[in-house]
């Protein structure tokens, strides 16, 4: 009784209550509104619960003991497979699909259905992860799904159908640290398909008023380099600078000097993977460079309120952030819905506007120095029309960045059709 | 809200405590009832009405059942005690069954209904039909009070999750309880292995369970063949752990304030027979049944005939309890045959050890049925379990998930037998002898509630996966 009297003190204590999670890399839930119909349908009490157990003031330790006595519960085997019983489509040859196009899309930008559909995209993190002990590594399979990969490629060249004659449309698709990393047995023992040819094929549905940027073979070439983080799906800025290096020579032009950027290195860095598997993972680092043009940006927490509107860094300067600190958040502030970079040093009008996942937020970084204004949206939270931000800030290039482990779901097409999509197309016909 | 979550831990039971044993005996009523009431309104108010109504309804006939003088007038109203009751069941728990064959048959109605199942509706109105076929019987008086026998009938300890408690089990204590120091700290000890056993164990199974039988998900036609076998094994620790751990944080909050209620499982899965196994789990269920349908429709005291329809329509009812859906009936349907195989071909000549082998492997074919709503899926797993797998023998999902729940698995087979409990009374005999025994004794009750309620707290941290499969009954 003791125990609870002192749990019901603690968990009294409101102005301890975290808002985030370093050990799960996450927001906590925030406090719901009150509403007559949520109260009488029970939501309201069940959100009021989930609160009170995910901001719980000592959750963190509580949660990081749990993950211990999870490690009592057996052994770690050599080469584990997480959240695998998942199969891959058969790919088909380059350009042939099993449907036709969609012609009608879902358009509403709903805000809690949004957040809901960004959160199992998130999960794709864990849906096939291959642990390998005596790498000190895990990696993020892909599962080829021929249906998705086909609407993301409708939504792809929808976008692009709209926006001819006012910006060009470039698609950069990236292969998990898997594709990379693992070599072909193994990718076939696992039942996962060769990510280049994944990639081929999703950029052979694509019409030519996209432009596909090839960047697993400079990826793959450079293999040997620290590409990816041994205990997060994430990878390095030196990899986003090797695809940058394909982007610039897509729409041909020289790609900035890597090696005249000043260094940060942050460490330690525990990425996501440390929570969900139990073996000593190899030890990380981020490593950050910062762009000759600026360091400076604006973003905002809230694209719908302009009220959020905050001021940041290209790259944050984490090396005195908590060791638990997730330092891959030194990118671009992290997951914004929408931010801003504005180059002084460059004049000549360009602009771009990349619609990205986590995985842009390096990439952003390293794509500084090649435009006057640079123009980010993740496509999971963001609120704002893509057509809409074209004509509003003359946006001459639309680049989507999309990893495979996201942009071969469903749930990526559809959050793309909310931005892609007008509301007053709904009902279909673009 | 769930017992085991932080908001009812530290929130709801935590406040409900103090105030229960800071007030006047005069109002502990008046606390566990305004308790009761917003427990169950937790999960959204408007059920409460229908609780209320229920208890109404069931109060209401009591009375006019025991003011009867004519037999004819006493049934009557016990036949509308069983109609309102098991009508209002019937609409919330199985009007979208029944339409959803009717529409499979005859092509109507168009529309199929969907209506939410309120929670603990099955518990609660077994509860009130049972205190007022008591009262019939005149083996207990009616409740004069509406607010107690809705004290009774809402208690938040049985309310939502049984165990089903007669009202004649706590009948004097409802008027007079004064629970001991050894009551609460009985009670605080039952509630913490309860709540240890769910948090930690019954979610640490489910989510393996959960992982290789992905219900309504293309993946889980790809599992393996040790796939299935091992989420099955993981689902039968999953349910039974689940599910007791609730009758024991029912029976420990229960004793906190002197209520006694009676156990509902006593080692399941240590049965040497199916029946055996049916005394052992859900204990306050299969003695329901017993009691208000089996031994009326005559028991075994009648024609071997008569005996066979007796033990189907029991068994059909038992599964239809469970859900409404063909396979629980397929499953209560199940274990029907198993007890008349046992009757008159087995007729208990099986060894202890073949009995307890063959009473494990019918139990666990019988979680199969069970887990699978959808035929597809059921028949999909039955064909994979026996080579038909569309992933193969077996897979390193599969292998990585054994290995890493391998110590769980084990300890979870121990839970399941009543060796902790025969640990527990001989430290006790021996600290009656010996005086280092009698300090190990101590420090070991001391301080075993304190680890498992922080392990069970951090367990509930963790993890956000955290369903208990009986609230849909």
């Amino acid at each position: 009784m003791a125990v609870m009297g002192l749990g019901c003190i603690i968990g009294l204590l409101f102005f301890l209550r975290p808002t985030v999670s370093e050990f799960e890399n996450r927001t906590l839930t925030t406090y719901p509104d009150f509403t007559i119909g949520n109260f009488l349908d029970g939501t309201y009490t069940s959100q009021v619960s989930l609160w009170y157990a995910d901001t719980y003031p000592i959750r963190e330790p509580l949660v990081r003991m749990n993950f211990k006595t999870k490690s009592l519960y057996g052994i770690q085997p050599e080469t584990q497979l997480i959240g695998g019983n998942r199969t891959s489509d058969e790919l088909p040859p380059e350009g042939e699909r099993t449907t036709e196009p969609k012609r009608e899309h879902s358009h509403d930008v709903d805000e809690p259905d949004v957040r809901i559909r960004a959160e199992e995209i998130e999960d794709q993190i864990v849906n096939g992860l291959y642990v390998d002990a005596a790498a000190g590594s895990a990696y993020t399979l892909y599962y080829f799904d021929q249906g998705a990969t086909e609407a993301y490629a409708d939504v792809i060249n929808d976008a692009a159908s709209q926006l001819k004659g006012k910006a060009e449309v470039y698609s950069v698709l990236l292969p998990t640290n898997a594709g990379i990393l693992l070599d072909d047995d193994t990718l076939a023992k696992l039942g996962v398909p060769n990510q280049k040819q994944a990639i081929d094929y999703f950029y052979s549905l694509m019409n030519d008023d996209v432009y596909t940027v090839d960047a697993f073979d400079v990826l793959y070439d450079h293999r040997d380099e620290y590409l990816y983080f041994h205990s997060d799906h994430h990878w390095t800025q030196l990899a986003a600078y090797y695809a940058y290096t394909a982007f610039c020579n897509t729409k041909g032009i020289e790609p900035a000097s890597y090696d005249k950027w000043e260094e940060l290195v942050f460490e330690p860095y525990t990425g996501e993977y440390a929570s969900f598997v139990d073996i000593e993972l190899a030890p990380d680092y981020v490593a950050a460079r910062i762009p000759q043009g600026t360091n400076d940006m604006e973003y905002w927490v809230n694209d719908a309120d302009d009220s959020t509107l905050m001021e940041g860094n290209v790259i944050s300067d984490l090396r005195d952030a908590d060791e638990d600190a997730n330092k891959y958040n030194c990118f671009v502030c992290g997951n914004r819905p929408f931010s801003h970079i504005h180059n002084p040093a460059v004049t000549d009008g360009s602009s771009c506007l990349v619609v990205k996942d986590s995985f842009g937020n390096p990439f952003v970084s390293v794509m500084v120095d090649s435009y006057e204004d640079i123009y980010t949206i993740d496509f999971r939270f963001t609120t704002k029309k893509l057509v809409d931000l074209v004509d509003e800030y003359g946006i001459q290039d639309v680049i989507f960045e999309n990893v495979l482990m996201f942009a071969g779901t469903y749930d990526a097409s559809e959050l793309l059709s909310d931005i892609v999509y007008s509301d007053e197309s709904a009902g279909g016909g673009e | 809200m769930v017992f085991s979550s932080l908001v009812f831990l530290f929130l709801f039971l935590a406040i409900h405590l103090f105030v229960y044993h800071m007030v006047d005996e005069r109002y502990r009523n008046v606390v566990l009832l305004v308790s009761s009431l917003i427990f169950y309104s937790w999960g959204g108010p408007r059920y409460l009405v229908l609780l209320m109504g229920n208890t109404l309804a069931s109060w209401g006939f009591a009375l006019l059942i025991e003011r009867s003088d004519s037999p004819g007038k006493r049934k009557l109203w016990l036949v509308a005690e069983c109609v309102v009751l098991l009508g209002v069941l019937g609409i919330f728990k199985y009007l979208g069954f029944f339409c959803a064959n009717f529409q499979a048959i005859f092509g109507v109605p168009e529309l199929i209904p969907e209506i939410v199942l309120p929670i603990g509706i099955s518990f609660y109105t077994f509860q009130l039909i049972s205190y007022v076929v008591d009262v019939y019987r005149g083996e207990i008086d009616a409740q004069p009070s509406y607010w107690k026998l809705l004290l009774y009938s809402s208690l938040f300890h049985q309310c939502i999750a049984g165990p089903i408690v007669r009202y004649q089990t706590v009948a004097e204590q409802i008027d007079e309880r004064r629970p001991t120091k050894n009551d609460i700290y009985y009670g605080v000890r039952r509630f913490s292995i309860g709540l240890a056993k769910k948090a930690v164990l019954a979610n640490s199974c489910a989510a393996v369970a959960d992982t290789l039988l992905p219900i309504g998900d293309a993946s889980l036609a790809t599992q393996t063949t040790t796939g299935y076998w091992l989420g099955m094994l993981f689902f039968g620790l999953q349910i039974y752990l689940d599910f007791s751990a609730y009758s024991d944080m029912a029976i420990g909050m229960g004793r906190m304030v002197g209520f006694r209620y009676l156990e509902n499982f006593n080692y399941p899965y240590q049965a040497v027979s199916i029946q055996d196994f049916w005394r052992r789990w859900h204990i306050s269920l299969s003695s329901f049944f017993r009691d208000y349908v089996y031994i009326p429709l005559g028991g075994s005291r009648c024609s071997k005939a008569k005996y066979v329809r007796n033990i189907f329509i029991v068994w059909f009812l038992t599964g239809m309890w469970h859900g409404a859906s063909w396979n629980y009936i397929l499953w209560g349907l199940y274990f029907a045959v198993f007890l008349l195989l046992e009757k008159f071909v087995i007729r208990g000549r099986m060894p202890r050890i073949a009995g307890h082998v063959y009473a494990l492997v019918v139990v666990y074919f019988g979680w199969v049925l069970f887990k699978f709503e959808n035929f597809a899926e059921l028949g999909m797993v039955l064909a994979g379990m026996f080579g038909l797998a569309g992933g193969g023998f077996t897979g390193l999902e599969v292998h990585t998930l054994f290995m890493q729940n391998i110590f769980l698995m084990l300890f979870c087979f121990i839970a399941c037998t009543e060796l902790g409990k025969r640990l527990h009374k001989a430290l006790f005999d021996a600290a009656q002898r010996n005086d280092v025994a009698l300090t190990i004794y101590g420090i070991t009750e001391a301080i075993t509630p304190v680890i498992l309620l922080i392990i069970a707290v951090a367990a509930l941290a963790g993890a956000s996966y955290n369903p208990f499969i009986y609230f849909q009954f």
